[in-house]
């Protein structure tokens, strides 16, 4: 499952080999990036965004986040030109699963295919609350 | 002296598990064939998914699940309704509903002969009996109260 996150919310994208990866089978966390005031989670998610325990990926996404980042694992990623992308405003139906709104706010339709955009302060919402 | 005015009311009969619906053509925006249902994550369960449609992302529900049955998977004839935006929605939130087959038309011309049932579900605003034939109107704020809470 592909999904949009716009481009002003990644603070970093990083490789595999610079993640310190969590062999913690207990923990939701799959890998750290160390930085000098601490360590900043990433988690791996399926395509309903349920959490994964996996072993093939290669990178993560860096979300700005407080108090620290929060990164999402990808099997790839794919850096947009704003210009070829257009994000349509979607409202997703019934309650919202976070504090912060719904997880996702926009629609890229090409035709048939459409991949659903993230609205950051939702998916941060989700995200915090997967814990350690 | 009463100046309302009555005319006929053109509707579409909506085929779906149980009930079947009645609303006017004029809040349908088209009806087409069932495109790729995209899931959407953390949906309840009477969200099917949603399609594109003329460059818009379209949520398409199921409104025998959201009546409490079961989700019906969509079937060779199905079809998606597309709604426009209720009432007091922005205007680029379009909504779907499945159907189990072809909406069928339906000139009121009047109200003579039409009895009034009591609904089932919330979802619903008022039963019509034609004849044999039991539809249920939806009810649009009641849609709208769950759509958007």
């Amino acid at each position: 499952m592909d999904y949009l996150l716009p481009s002003a919310v990644s603070l970093a994208i990083e490789q595999r080999d610079s993640l310190l990866v969590n062999d913690d089978a207990a923990s939701h966390v799959t890998a750290w990036r160390l930085v000098k005031t601490g360590r900043w989670p990433a988690y791996c998610l399926d395509g309903n965004l349920e959490l994964l325990r996996r072993h093939n990926w290669q990178r993560a996404v860096f979300v700005n986040a407080s108090p620290y980042p929060l990164g999402l694992i990808a099997d790839d990623i794919q850096l947009l030109p704003a210009a070829d992308v257009r994000v349509e405003p979607f409202t997703p139906l019934g309650s919202p699963p976070t504090s912060s709104g719904h997880v996702f706010s926009g629609a890229w339709v090409q035709g048939s295919k459409l991949t659903l955009a993230f609205q950051p302060p939702g998916l941060v919402a989700y995200l915090r609350t997967l814990g350690e | 002296m009463d100046q309302q005015a009555h005319g006929p009311i053109h509707t579409l009969i909506i085929p779906i598990g149980g009930i079947p619906l009645l609303v006017p053509s004029a809040i349908i925006a088209e009806v087409v064939n069932v495109p790729e249902l995209v899931p959407v994550p953390f949906s309840q369960q009477w969200v099917l998914g949603v399609v594109g449609w003329r460059q818009r992302a379209v949520p398409v529900i199921s409104f025998e699940a959201l009546m409490g049955a079961g989700v019906t998977p969509p079937g060779l004839h199905s079809k998606v309704m597309i709604f426009f935006p209720l009432p007091g929605r922005t205007e680029s939130e379009f909504f779907g509903i499945l159907t189990s087959s072809e909406p069928q038309p339906r000139t009121i011309d009047s109200a003579e002969g039409l009895v009034t049932e009591p609904p089932e579900s919330r979802y619903i605003a008022t039963c019509l009996k034609f004849g044999d034939t039991l539809v249920g109107i939806p009810d649009m704020d009641a849609l709208k109260a769950t759509f958007y809470p």
